[in-house]
């Protein structure tokens, strides 16, 4: 069964009115989207601290709703970053968009 | 002289391009030329392969450089084959072997080998012993036989060894050193079962230490800071609050940042390096981790190299060359 799904790019580096932007976005999207909201990481193969900040803030933005929230990753290394900071154990995090139909199962065996 | 004592070190002269990031000049790059340099469990590889050295009654050994495994000599007026020696033992840093270095001198001698290398099941261990005819003004010896036209003499080696060439392997001689499996043992105190610390070493009331592990000299451990199973946090680092190290290694004045999990991985400055993967990862553009800046002048990007502390009188060495250099045992 196809879902239909929000793809939000991540704003990497940007101005902080781009991630207030991307933040109210997100707000928006895990209000009154039925389907799993990911987050577009990829592209990309650093995190800096505003980075990181924002990641932290959006795995928080989820915490208590109903919503899903998934980050998808372009690069090992920034997966290893979430991994360090210990997102990739709040939020699925997953390497390919074509991953995630899997999100029911991600949810039922938890996130790597 | 009959017998002299050559110990080749992986040449540090360049970084080697990162993995994952070829813009960013890593220090874990050059660890991969140069892991066997690195303290494991707070012990020295090369301070071991001296002590072994020095028992077979040498008083002095010549370090030199090598790279593409490949001893140059003849070239130089100071290396020992302008001092009239017989015989070379040649110990490439590159492996830790538990070997009886006078079986093998004994080995070579009855075999009349003109080149003895010891080896295991898994193939060379970087330790030969050449005829002192082998060596001609100016040439290459290789250390590893296969790129050799001289006939070589195999010593059969059935000890505990291995090869300290990646972070993995590094890792995997930690896990032995820290259950006992071989016989180098964590420089420090038993506080518990597997349990090591080093001098001067601070661990907070709230942190807690898993054994296997192993915390370095003036290392600190912040409050619910969780260090092991399997981890060697080396000398003078920080893990901050709340930050876990499993199955992992925090090389010399690493400064770990609060709340983080290092797992599977090794951990140098801003560095990151998965064992796994190999993938390297910059860490400092986050916040996450940063070189600590040591009191002393540190050589050679940040890794604590060599330092020989002879029993009379410190010799120290701290920046391998090119050249040959001879240092009192």
């Amino acid at each position: 069964m196809s879902v239909d799904r929000i793809v939000l790019p991540f704003p990497f580096g940007s101005k902080s009115v781009h991630r207030r932007a991307f933040r109210k976005q997100l707000r928006h999207a895990l209000c009154f989207s039925a389907s799993p909201v990911i987050v577009d990481l990829s592209g990309h193969r650093t995190l800096d601290c505003r980075d990181i900040n924002l990641l932290l803030d959006c795995a928080a933005q989820v915490t208590g709703r109903d919503s899903q929230l998934i980050f998808l990753v372009g690069s090992l290394a920034i997966r290893l970053v979430l991994d360090v900071v210990r997102i990739s154990s709040l939020v699925p995090v997953l390497d390919a968009i074509e991953q995630a139909p899997d999100y029911g199962r991600i949810m039922r065996e938890g996130p790597r | 002289m009959e017998l002299a004592a050559v110990v080749t070190m992986p040449s540090l002269g360049q970084f080697a391009p990162a993995v994952e990031f070829p813009e960013v000049d890593s220090p874990i790059s050059s660890i991969e030329r140069a892991v066997s340099l690195l303290p494991i469990l707070g012990n020295k590889l090369l301070q071991i392969w001296t002590d072994r050295i020095r028992g077979l009654g040498l008083r002095s050994l010549w370090l030199t450089s090598c790279s593409h495994d490949a001893l140059h000599v003849g070239s130089d007026p100071q290396d020992p084959f302008r001092q009239g020696v017989e015989r070379l033992l040649v110990i490439n840093l590159a492996s830790y072997a538990e070997m009886d270095l006078d079986d093998m001198l004994h080995f070579h001698c009855q075999n009349q080998s003109m080149v003895t290398e010891a080896c295991d099941s898994n193939g060379w261990l970087g330790v030969s012993i050449l005829n002192c005819s082998v060596a001609v003004s100016g040439r290459n010896i290789h250390t590893h036989t296969e790129s050799s036209q001289v006939m070589r003499n195999a010593y059969p080696f059935r000890g505990y060894a291995k090869r300290i060439i990646s972070p993995k392997e590094r890792q995997e001689l930690v896990a032995d050193g820290l259950t006992g499996t071989c016989a180098m043992r964590p420089l420090g105190s038993e506080l518990a079962q597997q349990v090591w610390i080093g001098e001067n070493a601070s661990l907070a009331s709230s942190a807690r230490v898993v054994g296997p592990s192993y915390i370095g000299d003036r290392t600190i451990v912040r409050e619910g800071a969780t260090i092991g199973p399997f981890a060697s946090v080396e000398h003078d680092c920080v893990v901050d609050y709340g930050t876990t190290v499993e199955h992992a290694a925090v090389l010399p004045y690493t400064h770990l940042a609060p709340g983080l999990r290092f797992r599977k991985a090794l951990a140098d400055g801003g560095h990151l390096q998965d064992l796994e993967s190999g993938t390297i990862v910059n860490l400092e553009a986050g916040c996450l981790a940063h070189r600590i800046p040591s009191e002393s002048p540190r050589e050679t990007h940040g890794l604590d190299v060599v330092n020989i502390a002879s029993r009379e009188g410190e010799t120290a060495w701290r920046c391998p060359s090119t050249e040959w250099r001879q240092v009192k045992l």
